[in-house]
């Protein structure tokens, strides 16, 4: 639980002493700020303490960044998890996407106001996050399950033009779901404006166009709609801009395995029911401002849209 | 008759008319000499179906008629008692390639005869001259020269290509990981310098606001209530501000970042001698310093997997091409790295003189490499790592460069306890002595001798 009054903790993971120094001076006026270079440790701190935000070097000898993100997450499930790394490892960013759940991904250099603005907001949704917890905890009469009974089941959207595609989505989905299969952007909003849909399935391209600029202006619209991203396209700058401003559930390859679609489809279910069920969670998706304008005219459509059908404020 | 027409044979037939088995010997001779026939050594015999049945050659015909009498003797008698019956007979529907190795592997020296073409059907359709033959010869050699003239230069030159594939898999690698290297001294640099301006800016308003204050006190003029308001401006300043202590801190974040600036400029360096351009093969050179240039190159690949642990005796400098061997080395260490699944990994690097040569050994704790692909380590493409991360190029390009450097590699492994690579240098450019090392050394890879096992794990 974090007393308001006390400056959060914020945990700094890394071998290199040197960036565990400059983070601690710059973050110290701000958190209650502790450092360890050994993964163990900081998975044994989260569960010990309550903290807030943590940043993890990716490569590190004792564990690697993803499998500490990923113990941290099991023993602290309301921690802010953020990977810092230097280095282009396209598996680490998909890793710290599936298993992490990661908040962020930033990259060394990193720059400082940048990461003053990101620990920041990981710090606002985590505060959110343990006072809600701590209320349910005293209330005691919070059942997930009673509310879950209650809430339609959600549906999941593909939104992909490859028939194979929604084949894979079709197998992976429950009986109790339904389905629908939107061929381009503008089926999308249509359907997401008279439907209750809890996941989407998209890939970031279609042909030409890039689904990127709409995958992140609808999470600012649809903060709980739950993105899995279904690809074959292996860009890591690309994943890196979709984890920190599109907030992206799971990163699937195409064509993928059917055995761990089905569990993400699950995961993405389940963490749609948590999202309706306590909305600050939803401040874990609360995305960055990107710094280059995201096609500005798309993500205006997709606002147009919804504050006509009156659903955005 | 269609298609032997065209055969490229035909160039090679001349229809010079027969001579009929009943011809007598004079008539032979008068034949031969009256004119019309001096390209011919011989002519041929037909039957009555004109099938011929054998050769009379002018040097046969000479041979006989130098005998005194012989003429008189043997003149009215019919040819073939003194023809050679076995001629070679190609036939016209063969193909040249066939009448070729008929006519060069039955012929005999000295020339004496021509050879008889006979159509399809077996009647006589000319004679043929061995010239030619060996003239067509020459020709579809030189043909068949030029050919794998070209053939070996695309080889060549896909070789090249390929090689320089490897290397720039290998540099892409490289670069990638010296960019994980800089981006982290680069990280914590970028960020206490600009944690060093944001200070020098508080600084900056604090002795700002003490210099009024200071401007205050001395002025005659000033009203106290100023004054206080002044000291107060300081205070609240001074409150998330602690000029003595954040001042200490200063000195450690210029300090952290000296050593980062340090750090990247050593890793350029590095790069820098990694890669540079050779002045000539014949450099005197150093080993100890490209050790330690591919252990800087190489740093990420090792750090997290291995120890290092250094031994190294004093060697004196031999006559290498540096950028080369430091390709070697980086790629014989980062194959030591990659063989190592545990997490006691450990890399020991020695260096020694035996006899004329400068070794230098690097063995690993790592999983040993089996006797199947210990025979063909060396060997291009042979790679045991999956698709994508090897192509198997790299220990048959450091083979060949430390051949070419008159030195050897050698390997001694055990499965499960680990492999050990020994590279010798000789101390002479090879060129110098007569008796070469590589004409001592057997040019296939074999198992390196030694009295010292490699190293146990965790010994």
């Amino acid at each position: 639980m974090i007393d308001p009054n006390i400056k959060p903790t914020l945990l700094l993971v890394d071998d290199e002493a040197r960036i565990t120094r400059s983070l601690k001076m710059l973050f110290r006026n701000e958190f209650n700020v502790l450092t360890t270079d050994n993964g163990h440790e900081a998975i044994k701190m989260a569960q010990t303490q309550p903290v807030a935000v943590v940043i993890s070097d990716q490569r590190m000898p004792i564990m690697p960044g993803v499998d500490v993100l990923r113990g941290i997450r099991e023993v602290s499930p309301h921690t802010m998890r953020l990977l810092l790394t230097g280095y282009a490892d396209l598996a680490a960013v998909i890793g710290s996407v599936n298993e992490g759940e990661i908040f962020r991904f930033l990259q060394k250099p990193w720059d400082t106001e940048q990461i003053r603005a990101d620990v920041r907001a990981a710090a606002h949704v985590a505060e959110i996050n343990f006072m809600a917890a701590a209320r349910r905890a005293q209330s005691g009469a919070d059942s997930l399950t009673a509310q879950a009974t209650a809430i339609d089941a959600p549906g999941i959207m593909v939104l992909d033009r490859d028939p194979a595609a929604y084949e894979l989505v079709k197998r992976a989905t429950p009986p109790n779901n339904r389905l629908h299969w939107a061929r381009d952007m503008d089926e999308a909003l249509a359907l997401l404006s008279t439907e209750n849909i809890g996941v989407m399935v998209t890939d970031v391209q279609d042909g030409q166009a890039s689904h990127v600029g709409a995958i992140k202006a609808l999470k600012q619209t649809h903060p709980q709609l739950v993105t899995i991203v279904l690809t074959q396209l292996r860009d890591y700058e690309l994943l890196v801009e979709l984890i920190n401003q599109g907030q992206v559930f799971r990163f699937h390859p195409k064509p993928g395995h059917v055995g761990t679609f089905v569990k993400n489809v699950q995961s993405a279910l389940d963490y749609h029911q948590v999202l309706q069920t306590q909305p600050e969670m939803q401040k874990r998706h609360s995305v960055a401002k990107s710094v280059k304008p995201v096609l500005a005219g798309l993500s205006d459509r997709v606002m147009g849209y919804f504050r006509r059908f009156g659903v955005n404020n | 008759m269609s298609s032997p027409m065209s055969s490229p044979l035909r160039a090679l037939l001349d229809p010079v008319p027969p001579l009929m088995a009943d011809m007598t010997l004079t008539a032979v001779t008068d034949r031969f000499q009256s004119g019309g026939f001096e390209r011919m050594l011989s002519l041929a015999i037909v039957d009555e179906d004109q099938r011929p049945i054998g050769l009379m050659s002018r040097h046969a015909l000479m041979e006989l008629l130098l005998n005194k009498y012989s003429r008189d003797l043997y003149g009215k008698r019919p040819i073939h008692l003194f023809m050679n019956p076995m001629p070679i007979v190609v036939s016209l529907a063969e193909s040249t390639t066939k009448v070729i190795s008929t006519v060069t592997s039955q012929i005999r020296t000295p020339i004496i005869e021509d050879f008889v073409f006979v159509e399809a059907d077996g009647r006589y359709a000319g004679l043929g001259y061995v010239a030619d033959v060996l003239k067509l010869v020459e020709q579809r050699l030189g043909q068949r020269n030029h050919a794998l003239a070209q053939a070996n230069l695309e080889i060549k030159s896909s070789q090249a290509h390929l090689v320089q594939s490897e290397k720039m898999a290998a540099l892409g690698q490289m670069v990638a990981g010296v960019a994980h290297e800089i981006n982290t001294p680069l990280g914590y640099v970028g960020n206490n310098v600009q944690m060093a301006e944001e200070m020098l800016s508080q600084i900056h308003t604090l002795v700002a606001a003490y210099d009024g204050l200071f401007e205050g006190l001395l002025s005659e003029a000033s009203d106290p209530a100023d004054i206080e308001q002044r000291i107060q401006t300081i205070s609240e300043i001074r409150q998330d501000f602690d000029a003595v202590s954040d001042l200490a801190d200063l000195n450690e974040l210029f300090s952290d970042a000296r050593f980062g600036l340090k750090q990247i400029s050593d890793i350029v360096l590095s790069l820098k001698n990694f890669s540079r351009v050779d002045r000539s093969a014949t450099d005197e050179v150093d080993l100890v310093e490209n050790i330690e240039t591919a252990l800087t190159v190489g740093h990420h690949h090792l750090k997290n997997k291995v120890t290092i642990e250094k031994r190294f005796e004093p060697i004196p400098r031999v006559p290498c091409s540096p950028s080369q061997i430091n390709q070697v080395l980086l790629n014989i260490m980062t194959n030591a790295a990659q063989a190592i699944e545990h997490d006691q990994g450990k890399l020991l690097l020695r260096t020694y003189t035996r006899g004329e040569f400068v070794c230098i050994s690097i063995e690993d704790n790592g999983s040993g490499i089996s006797d199947e692909h210990v025979a063909r380590i060396f060997e291009p493409f042979y790679t045991t790592k999956k698709v994508g991360e090897g192509t198997g190029l790299g220990l048959s390009i450091s083979y060949r460069i430390i051949k070419d450097h008159g030195g050897d590699i050698r390997l001694a492994t055990k499965a499960g306890v680990g492999t050990r690579f020994e590279i010798s240098l000789p101390m002479q450019s090879p060129g110098t002595s007569l008796d070469t090392p590589s004409a001592r050394m057997p040019l296939t890879p074999e198992a390196l001798v030694t009295d010292e096992p490699v190293m146990a794990r965790s010994a």
